[in-house]
């Protein structure tokens, strides 16, 4: 368990991400959501600890972690999708037979395996996305931050991944902090982050979700297109 | 427009087929649809790219807009203000086609940042703030053919609703193409589907009848989620009624 209290991300000197008060529980998938520019991106890099500390103010650790970005291409290193996906457990020092099985079986498991041989450069962008989502789960870490993950695959596969999430959550202790467009989403989550104007505004059980995304499209059915 | 029947060897082990004459001269709006990696942006870069314009797979070529998957190719290095120079320039044929005013009123309803920002580099902004901005490139380009590949991915419902708005309006003029992993998407705006499976043009025509083609179903409606989101919102619903009485 991690707590975020009175966190400030200097952006520019116009934009301050703010988190007021933020408890990230174990074993637990968050749907992170909000307009675009409203500071989710940012965010998980701050939980990955991808920025420069002169930009953050408040304390704070952080646990070890995977991030996902949210463009694919800015993700690769190898030149294949079997070596991408080698890639981490090399890292991690495992032995070629395990890395080999861990390797089949996430392949598998997303119908990538008739890819493996393919160069990276070769694949549409759904399957480079499937790919990069793949070696970020293979990653062994205690916080699994993916932005957007969902954005270019099709429905199955983003039914997939949630249910890759959830096997796994059933064999090690880790938590999910996932950013997405698609409010639908929140059905696969224990809770709901809500981001707007830089700032956390909400952190809601996802069951309470429904009646917030209610008043939004109750909201959103008014504004007038006229321009 | 009329898609001929055609083999492209996209690299030794891949082939796109299509094995029918399309005629897509009823409709306005298609929707490109299909499973990850079945084709559909390769046979958008047929139709697009000036290089495969002599295996004649479509009966007419002209100007045409697009907006791709990727924008990082487009955006790296430039300012707002670089690519509204890029797009004006009539040294290139986008130049002579692009429509500054209806530019600005696309930004405007997108809710773009404010021009004190239009120039800093693209990379400051959000990936739904650079879809935006590509969104509206794209849509004042008034092109005879505009492509929108998967243009929706960071844009949430609000701006997704605008984006439908802006495509209503261009294809008074512009035949589109749209490639969608989401069914609204496809929905709000399409009067025509071709489907794509494995390589393969599957089938095509009206939204009408291919929204009952059995493959379509399968892939975009996923019972499971709708299952579990249909739990969740009667149970809001009954805490909503239990608090009002």
């Amino acid at each position: 368990m991690i707590r975020l209290s009175d966190i400030r991300i200097n952006l520019s000197r116009q934009q301050t991400i703010r988190i007021t008060n933020f408890t990230l529980q174990k074993n637990t998938l968050y749907l992170l959501t909000g307009h675009s520019g409203s500071g989710k991106t940012t965010f998980l890099k701050f939980l990955g600890g991808y920025l420069p500390s002169n930009k953050i103010q408040g304390s704070f650790s952080l646990p070890k972690s995977a991030l996902l970005l949210q463009n694919p291409n800015h993700q690769m290193i190898t030149s294949t999708v079997k070596s991408e996906l080698q890639f981490p457990l090399i890292q991690q020092g495992i032995s070629l037979q395990r890395i080999n099985n861990k390797v089949n079986a996430i392949a598998e498991f997303f119908h990538i395996m008739p890819l493996l041989d393919e160069k990276l450069c070769n694949l549409s962008f759904g399957e480079l996305q499937t790919v990069m989502l793949a070696t970020t789960l293979l990653i062994p870490a205690d916080l699994y931050l993916l932005d957007e993950p969902t954005s270019h695959l099709d429905p199955m596969m983003s039914d997939r991944m949630f249910q890759w999430i959830r096997m796994e959550g059933k064999n090690k202790i880790c938590s999910w902090v996932i950013a997405s467009q698609y409010p639908d989403e929140y059905c696969y989550a224990d809770r709901v982050l809500i981001f707007e104007n830089l700032s956390l505004i909400q952190d809601v059980p996802a069951g309470d979700y429904p009646g917030l995304k209610e008043s939004e499209s109750r909201f959103n059915s008014h504004e007038t297109l006229q321009y | 427009m009329i898609v001929y029947p055609f083999n492209f060897k996209i690299n030794d082990v891949k082939t796109l087929i299509n094995e029918n004459q399309i005629d897509l001269s009823p409709y306005r709006i298609t929707g490109l649809c299909g499973p990850i990696g079945s084709g559909k942006s390769t046979f958008i870069r047929l139709l697009v790219d000036y290089t495969y314009r002599d295996l004649k797979i479509f009966s007419s070529y002209g100007f045409s807009a697009y907006l791709s998957q990727d924008l990082t190719r487009l955006f790296t290095g430039n300012t707002v203000n670089s690519l509204i120079a890029l797009y004006q320039d009539d040294r290139f044929e986008v130049g002579r086609y692009f429509q500054i005013d209806n530019f600005e009123r696309y930004m405007q309803l997108l809710d773009f940042p404010g021009k004190d920002r239009y120039n800093e580099y693209l990379t400051d902004f959000s990936e739904g703030e650079r879809q935006r901005l590509a969104i509206a490139l794209t849509a004042a380009s008034s092109a005879g053919t505009v492509v929108f590949d998967e243009p929706t991915t960071a844009l949430n419902n609000k701006y997704r609703q605008r984006f439908y708005t802006i495509v209503k309006e261009i294809s008074h003029n512009s035949r589109i193409f749209i490639i969608s992993h989401r069914i609204n998407d496809i929905l709000a705006l399409c009067d025509s589907i071709i489907w794509f499976k494995g390589l393969h043009i599957v089938k095509a025509g009206p939204i009408e009848s291919m929204i009952k083609f059995p493959e379509l179903v399968n892939h975009y409606f996923n019972v499971k989620r709708m299952k579990k989101r249909a739990e969740l919102e009667l149970a809001a619903l009954a805490v909503q009624e239990f608090k009002g009485s």
